[in-house]
């Protein structure tokens, strides 16, 4: 039986060989990272690892890497694994009964696992744009001699759309890179508790943040930690009143007080956490928790309910028209209508 | 010794110190981690990949060395310099304990 299947996340794949071996089915090829073949087996309680053994573009693997290579793969299946498919990646795919002496993963400690992530990430984050980048420049290159040769302009449009793919592959794998890493040093038990706390959530004003936190307290939850547009919860007995504080906000408030926030001239990229330290300063005296920071910076507060006061309630403007990606597409697009008006102009003359 | 490996291996991790351990006999992957999980009465359970991950980085620094290989097999041992660290580990080990015990009371 074949099926087509695309996954981001190492886990959620794993996940799901599994439960395709206890519908009694086992993997037995897989094609292109997204073909999978499996063949009939009696139904079994079966765990699956992927392995890869050849994390490096470069051909000049390090003699530890070679030596490294050997030893895990003979190690791996003298402890109960057997190999089942590999892919054009050069991962291989290994399965074993799950079994309760808690050898069900490769990798038990952190400091493995780290090792582990890392090697995902340079692949993803490093390696593989490289080479994208690398053949973008041979295009480009290439597209602009025959343009000054031919002086034909068909060809750098050919070439601006091929860049475009490559840089957008780059980005993207280095996001999947930066993924994979955050979820490879996470043991899967870790990785399945915080899936279960986390959703995503995109919100367009900050009302809507606030009440959607609320909403959660109201459901038992309280907010750990956010992490891009996902939100990780914990079940707590106690309920919260949600408050948050940009550094507009802080600045109204001290324009309020008649005092002047100082800015910080020197940090042109606002990544200062000068205004934070402010903030936390004014929330402490009211007994508000630091809860964690979310877009652009906005600290979020948390005060159990008895104490909840109120404060900081006409925060708006949390998130604008900059944010996402929408933004470059609207200054890509707005910038070459300029541009090009111009030059039809310039044309006409 | 080199000062790169003592600051490196000085404090050990916990999986460090029994693999060295385990190897002050010959032995291989396999009997590591039967070794590791018995004297430790199940307290540490090496991960395969964590053994793989941490043989290659022993060999590499030498404080373990590839006895012989048939089919594959690799056994090992470990060196003279894996053993001056093991026993440094251990002393500091002990002092740790003492200090502890002093201020905690047993």
């Amino acid at each position: 039986m074949v099926k087509w299947k695309f996954f981001t996340s190492m886990y959620e794949e794993i996940e799901w060989l599994e439960s395709m071996a206890r519908q009694g089915w086992m993997l037995s090829d897989i094609n292109l990272g997204v073909r999978y073949t499996f063949t009939q087996c009696e139904p079994a309680e079966m765990v699956y690892e992927v392995e890869n053994f050849a994390l490096s573009f470069s051909k000049n693997a390090k003699k530890q890497e070679l030596e490294a290579q050997r030893t895990a793969s003979d190690l791996i299946e003298q402890t109960g694994w057997k190999l089942v498919a590999r892919d054009e990646g050069m991962s291989s795919y290994y399965v074993k009964e799950r079994t309760n002496d808690g050898y069900n993963e490769l990798y038990d400690d952190v400091e493995s696992r780290r090792l582990r992530a890392e090697k995902y990430r340079t692949l993803y984050c490093i390696e593989q744009p490289k080479e994208l980048m690398k053949l973008t420049l041979i295009m480009t290159i290439f597209s602009i001699f025959i343009a000054l040769v031919d002086f034909d302009r068909g060809f750098l449009i050919f070439d601006l759309v091929y860049t475009l793919l490559m840089v957008g592959m780059s980005l993207y794998s280095i996001y999947g890179g930066e993924l994979i890493y955050r979820e490879l040093c996470m043991s899967r038990a870790e990785w399945k508790e915080r899936k279960k706390n986390s959703m995503k959530y995109t919100f367009k004003r900050s009302e809507d943040l606030l009440t959607y936190l609320q909403q959660r307290d109201k459901a038992d939850l309280k907010l750990v930690e956010c992490e891009g547009n996902t939100y990780i919860f914990e079940p707590s007995r106690e309920h919260y009143r949600y408050y948050m504080d940009t550094k507009s906000a802080l600045k109204q408030r001290m324009k309020q007080k008649r005092q002047k926030y100082q800015e910080d001239w020197k940090d042109m990229n606002q990544i200062g956490t000068r205004w934070h330290e402010v903030s936390m300063q004014e929330a402490k005296e009211l007994g508000m928790e630091v809860v964690c920071t979310v877009k652009n910076g906005t600290l979020i507060y948390r005060c159990p309910e008895s104490k909840a006061v109120d404060w900081n309630t006409n925060v708006t403007k949390l998130t604008g028209p900059l944010d996402g990606w929408m933004p470059y597409l609207g200054a890509g697009v707005g910038l070459g209508a300029v541009l090009g008006i111009i030059w039809a102009i310039m044309d006409m003359m | 010794m080199e000062e790169k490996l003592q600051k490196k291996y000085c404090p050990m991790t916990e999986t460090t110190f029994y693999t060295l351990l385990a190897l002050l006999e010959p032995n291989h992957g396999y009997g590591i981690m039967k070794f590791v999980r018995e004297l430790t009465e199940e307290r540490i359970k090496m991960g395969t990949g964590t053994l793989y991950t941490m043989l290659g980085r022993l060999v590499e620094d030498e404080l373990i060395y590839i006895v012989n290989e048939e089919d594959g097999k690799k056994t090992y041992q470990i060196t003279e310099d894996g053993h001056i660290l093991l026993k440094q580990e251990q002393e500091r080990l002990k002092k740790q304990c003492e200090n502890g015990e002093r201020i905690l009371g047993e």
